[in-house]
Order: C-alpha cells, then sequence, then structure tokens
C-alpha cells in the first residue's frame, strides 16, 4: 500500500508544460499620425540584470554572452518597434534618455535559449510611465529547427508583445493634445543640455513628479531654431551608431543562435536531470520510509512489500544522485558551449564598446564647443537687445 | 578665419597669437528672450507655439559645407579654441566693448557653428561610410537611414481598441534588416510536451501478462510502464524480474 502511494507521488508530482511554437502578431496603427505627433522611441542598452537572475539559473549563465545580449536584444526590441510604423525614430540610445520622446530600459533577467525574461520600464519625456512589468517566453525546440527556416530570432514574440503593450498604452491613454506635449518637453528637455541658463525655466516638475511645460519660448525664437539644428545632429549620431549595433548583430548573429540551439538541448537535459533527481530523491524517501514503518507489521505480505520497499527506496535515492552527477555534466557541457560563444564574441563586444565610446566621446566634445558658443550667441543677443533701448534714447 | 558682414569685413581678431582672458560666459537676465517680448507672456501650453516645428526625420543626412572638410576642431591658424577658455571676445558683444558690435559677433559666432557642422558631418559621415564598408565586407547591407520603417503587410482581420482607429494585427511587417519578419499566417505546432494523458511503453518481450501479479509486482509493472527514462525503466523491470523470479 505505501509503495502504491509513493508510485501515486511520482505521477502526482511531474509536471507537464505545454510549448508552442506560435509567433504572436505585432500591431500596426492604421490611423493617419499627424508628424508632431509621432513619437520617437529611444531603447536603452538593456541591463544585464546579472544581480538578478534567478539562483538556479546561475550556473547557466554566461557574463560575457549576457552582456552581449544586451546591446543584441535592444537592437531587435528597436528593429521590431521601427517595423511596425506606429512611432518615428526608434533608435538604440546608449545615452542619456530624458530628451526622448519616449524612452524604454529593460533588465534581462534570464535569458537561457529556452526562456527569456525581461523586465520592461517605458515612459515618456513628461516622466509619466507608461509600462513597469516582466515578459517572460519560453520557446520550444523548433524555434531552433534550421529545417523550418525561420527568419525571425526564436524570441520574437516577446518583442512582439511589448511592442504591442507600448502601443495599446498610446492609444488609449493619449490624445492628440498630450503627444504634442511629449514632444514639447522633449524638446525644451533638449535645449536645456545645450543652454540650461535659458531653457531651465521653461518646464517644471510638478507635485506628482510629472514634467510640465510652463511657459514656451517664442515660434521664432533663433537659439531654439540653432539647437533644432543641433538635435538633428544628434540624431545623425545616434544613426551611427545604429550602424555599429546592426554589424554587431549581424556578426553576433550565427553564432549566437547555434549557442541558444546548442544550449536549449542541454537546459532540457538539465532541467529533466535535476526533476528526475528530485523525484526520485522524493519518491525513494517515501518507500524507504514506508517500508520501514511496515517492517513492523505481522502481516507476511506486508512486511515482504515492506523490505521491497525498502530495497526499491535505496535504489531510487541512489538514482537521484546519479541524476545529479549527470546534470553537473550537462552544466560543464553547456560551460564549454558558452566558453566558445564567449571566446568568439568578446572581441567583437569589445570594438563595439570602443567605438561607440570614442564616437560618443567625440560628439560630447564636439557639444561642449556648441554649448559655449550658444552661450556667447546669447550673451550678444542680449547685449544687442540691450543695446537697442540705449540707442533710442541716445541724443540726436 | 576671415568674416563679413553685409560686405564689410570684420577684423580679423581671431589671428591672435597669445591666448586672451577667458572670456564670461553670457548672462541670464531676468526676463523674456529676445525676440519674444510679448508673445509669450500669458501664452498656454498648448504646444502651437513650439511643437511639431522640430523634425523627427532623425536621419535626413543633411551635409552641411563639404563632406571631409579640413576644419579642425582644435585650433589652427589662432582661431577660438572653445573649451579651453580661450576668448578674446571676452569684452566684445556689449555695448561700447571693444571693436566689434553684437551682431558682428553673432554673426561669427554663427560662421563658426556652421564650420563646425561642417566638421561634425564629416566626421559623422566617415564614420557611417566606415561602418557600411565594414558590413558590406561582411556580406550585408548597414540598415537604413529613413525615419518610420516599413509598415505591415497583409492583414489578417482587425479589432478597434477604445477610443482609437484601426488597429490591424500584422501578419508580416517589414523589416529595415531583413532578419525580423514573421512567417505567413500563424501555423501552431506542438512542441515537446503536451497536456495528453501520460504515455505507457510496453514491457520487454520477456515479461509475461502479468495476471497472476500480485500487489508489488503490479505496482512494479506501472511504474516500469509509465516511466519515461529508458534507463530508469530498464532498472525496474530488472526490479520486476527479480521479484517475481523471472531472472532466475
Amino acid at each position: 500500500m505505501l509503495l502504491l502511494c509513493a508510485f501515486a507521488g511520482l505521477a502526482a508530482c511531474s509536471t507537464q508544460t505545454v510549448k508552442t511554437t506560435t509567433l504572436t502578431p505585432v500591431m500596426v496603427d492604421e490611423s493617419y499620425i499627424p508628424e508632431n505627433q509621432l513619437l520617437d522611441i529611444a531603447v536603452a542598452v538593456f541591463d544585464p540584470g546579472l544581480d538578478e537572475m534567478p539562483s538556479n539559473r546561475e550556473e547557466l549563465t554566461f557574463s560575457d554572452v549576457r552582456l552581449a545580449e544586451t546591446q543584441y536584444s535592444a537592437y531587435l526590441m528597436a528593429q521590431t518597434l521601427q517595423s511596425t510604423g506606429n512611432w518615428g525614430v526608434v533608435r538604440v540610445n546608449p545615452n542619456d534618455l530624458s530628451a526622448s520622446d519616449v524612452a524604454m530600459r529593460g533588465t534581462i533577467i534570464q535569458s537561457d535559449g529556452e526562456t527569456m525574461v525581461i523586465r520592461v520600464h517605458v515612459s515618456d519625456a513628461t516622466g509619466k510611465v507608461w509600462i513597469d512589468k516582466e515578459y517572460e517566453e519560453v520557446v520550444s525546440k523548433y524555434s531552433y529547427d534550421p529545417r523550418l527556416r525561420r527568419p525571425e530570432d526564436a524570441f520574437q514574440s516577446l518583442y512582439n508583445r511589448i511592442a504591442n503593450d507600448i502601443l495599446q498604452y498610446r492609444v488609449r491613454n493619449l490624445d492628440s493634445d498630450e503627444l504634442v506635449n511629449i514632444r514639447t518637453v522633449a524638446r525644451l528637455q533638449f535645449a536645456k543640455r545645450f543652454a540650461p541658463q535659458v531653457f531651465d525655466e521653461y518646464l517644471e516638475t510638478n507635485g506628482r513628479g510629472i514634467i510640465e511645460v510652463k511657459r514656451l519660448p517664442a515660434q521664432n525664437d533663433p537659439l531654439l531654431a540653432r539647437i533644432d539644428t543641433i538635435r538633428e545632429r544628434d540624431y545623425l549620431y545616434i544613426d551611427a551608431l545604429q550602424d555599429y549595433y546592426g554589424n554587431f548583430v549581424r556578426q553576433m548573429e550565427g553564432p549566437y543562435t547555434q549557442f541558444r540551439r546548442l544550449s536549449y538541448e542541454e537546459v532540457m537535459k538539465f532541467d529533466k536531470l535535476q526533476a528526475q533527481a528530485r523525484r526520485n530523491m522524493v519518491l525513494g524517501l517515501a518507500a524507504i520510509v514506508g517500508g520501514l514503518a511496515a517492517t513492523q507489521s505481522n502481516n507476511a505480505a506486508v512486511e515482504y512489500a515492506a523490505y521491497g520497499g525498502l530495497f526499491g527506496g535505496g535504489y531510487l535515492i541512489k538514482d537521484a544522485f546519479n541524476k545529479r552527477d549527470e546534470a553537473q555534466m550537462q552544466v560543464e557541457a553547456l560551460a564549454e558551449l558558452g566558453n566558445s560563444l564567449e571566446a568568439e564574441i568578446a572581441p567583437q563586444t569589445i570594438e563595439l564598446d570602443e567605438r561607440v565610446i570614442t564616437l560618443t566621446g567625440s560628439v560630447e566634445t564636439q557639444y561642449e564647443q556648441w554649448r559655449e558658443i550658444l552661450a556667447d550667441l546669447y550673451a550678444a543677443e542680449v547685449g544687442e537687445e540691450a543695446a537697442q533701448p540705449a540707442n533710442a534714447n541716445a541724443p540726436q | 578665419m576671415n568674416v563679413s558682414v553685409n560686405g564689410t569685413q570684420i577684423p580679423n581678431v581671431l589671428d591672435t597669437q597669445s591666448p586672451g582672458q577667458p572670456g564670461t560666459p553670457g548672462t541670464n537676465p531676468a526676463g523674456s528672450m529676445p525676440g519674444s517680448t510679448g508673445q509669450q507672456s500669458g501664452s498656454t501650453a498648448n504646444g502651437t507655439d513650439v511643437a511639431g516645428t522640430g523634425s523627427s526625420n532623425g536621419s535626413s543626412g543633411t551635409q552641411q559645407g563639404s563632406a571631409g572638410t579640413q576644419g579642425q576642431s582644435g585650433t589652427a591658424g589662432g582661431e577660438i579654441a572653445y573649451g579651453t577658455g580661450d576668448d578674446p571676445f571676452a569684452t566684445l558683444g556689449r555695448p561700447g566693448g571693444g571693436g566689434m558690435t553684437a551682431a558682428q559677433r553673432k554673426a561669427v559666432l554663427d560662421a563658426r557653428l556652421e564650420e563646425s557642422y561642417a566638421e561634425f558631418d564629416g566626421m559623422i559621415i566617415g564614420e557611417r561610410e566606415r561602418a557600411q564598408a565594414e558590413a558590406n565586407e561582411a556580406g550585408s547591407a548597414v540598415m537604413g537611414t529613413g525615419a518610420g520603417g516599413g509598415g505591415a503587410d497583409g492583414d489578417e482581420g482587425g479589432f478597434d481598441l477604445p477610443g482609437s482607429g484601426s488597429i490591424i494585427v500584422a501578419s508580416a511587417p517589414e523589416s529595415s534588416t531583413g532578419g525580423g519578419y514573421m512567417p505567413d499566417g500563424t501555423a501552431s505546432r506542438e512542441g515537446d510536451f503536451s497536456n495528453a494523458a501520460q504515455p505507457t511503453f510496453d514491457p520487454p518481450a520477456d515479461i509475461p501478462s502479468g495476471d497472476d501479479d500480485d500487489v508489488v509486482a503490479r505496482q512494479l509493472r506501472e511504474a516500469a510502464m509509465r516511466e519515461p527514462d529508458p534507463e530508469l525503466r530498464e532498472r525496474l523491470w530488472d526490479e520486476y524480474r527479480n521479484y517475481t523470479g523471472i531472472a532466475q
């Protein structure tokens, strides 16, 4: 009876997972959006989340691969958003996002070929939070089956769901005036970076932490016009960064997909062995406990079954330890895959970082010069304006 | 650098051999901006004054001056070394100050700004050309620079969200890199596992029918027939054989 209960527990403890290869389609807003209401989105390079990963995934995570994934995933997310046509310019931006119409930040909580979990935070230039939640996607082995020739990323559904939620928020919560207001705030935020002495007073933060337009500059404000010209240059700089990210993603795609396909199998084996080890351990212990109790019975049949339970339970426990050892072998196999991928993409990651830093440094140096020129221009304009009443009052 | 305003040559005050005193930054007068007097007081943030004028093309690729201009970001020929505190215009731009009026100073500064735009554009264009060359070498095209991206192809039906226009579910949106489009249709396929009843595995050939199994033998048989792991399943069958005496 106890053995029957133990084996019944075996069936109850087993878990079953349903996986699907159905791709969540991305939504497209076909309604006409005037240009002054078309929001741009800046996608930050994702946070690697190495401090937040589940403890049972530490052995399956490689820091260099994760660092590469932060840029890889951010780029794919930007591509997904851009491809919908629902937004203006969507770019990966490693810098300050405060002057962006909409800013998206992500943290990779888990990424092991089978499962990807990303915590997403989306907010607009006013500081209003659109989305702050985790997205999880579990894929099947068919996502990596080369015979299916799937061109999209294995986790494209994840990116599509995020894109859909961002669109839904905009459609459900923001009217035309609010869209225009977001763009205005973003524009003035950018202007503040180059002429804070002028544009600081145009924005204020209310009690709820939302940035509001306090007053507007004139439509023909010459200083703002110059800053708009600089902002066009900033767009060009960000576009150049996209070239870097695009090249990096294309270089990384092949080995990274291969790694995910192989690591998927290893992760599956690991999870399966871990589950079997746990199950057998529980089952074995239950059988032993039941057997020990039954050996005290006066019924010969029960006593005989009890010894069977003791023997079977001991065997299952031994097998549980064997399964754990096998799982550890999977970890080592996975480590070999991870180290191989790290060796392949590490130079590319380093090169990307160096180029981004170098270009950004050059751009920031130029921006600093522009700030000084703008300050001098403003001083000249103020001096000119002050001189006009003085000239008007000058004796004839 | 020689600059003329309205045909009047501006003295080349930039050709200084020795750096002047550091310039004083422009003051921020309490009041409105130039050109905005009387236009912004009492104005509401209705967005009509400012919004919409900023282009979000993002990548119009405008090219000021010529690409690859020889202008250097540092000092050259006594030009102002912005960022180093060298500002021979320190006393200019103010009424009665120096030999340059505010308008002249503005013209010089604007010219300097335009020149730096050209330098910046040249730098960015150079970087993009380098990236494109690398991409071509790798056998793929550099991402395009158009804003807005592509729309969606096809429509699988539509649904309306409250307060929105028509929103359709895209079946195959375009991707500028060619690596992000979705397959046609929404073919669903079962994955590795299913919610169906737990499968059973036939016993080995040497295992009898089990009609005369007692409780323990029947439990061993059922456990072996449900065990998906082949190695463990075989061990359970061995245990069954040992218990029923088949192995003897």
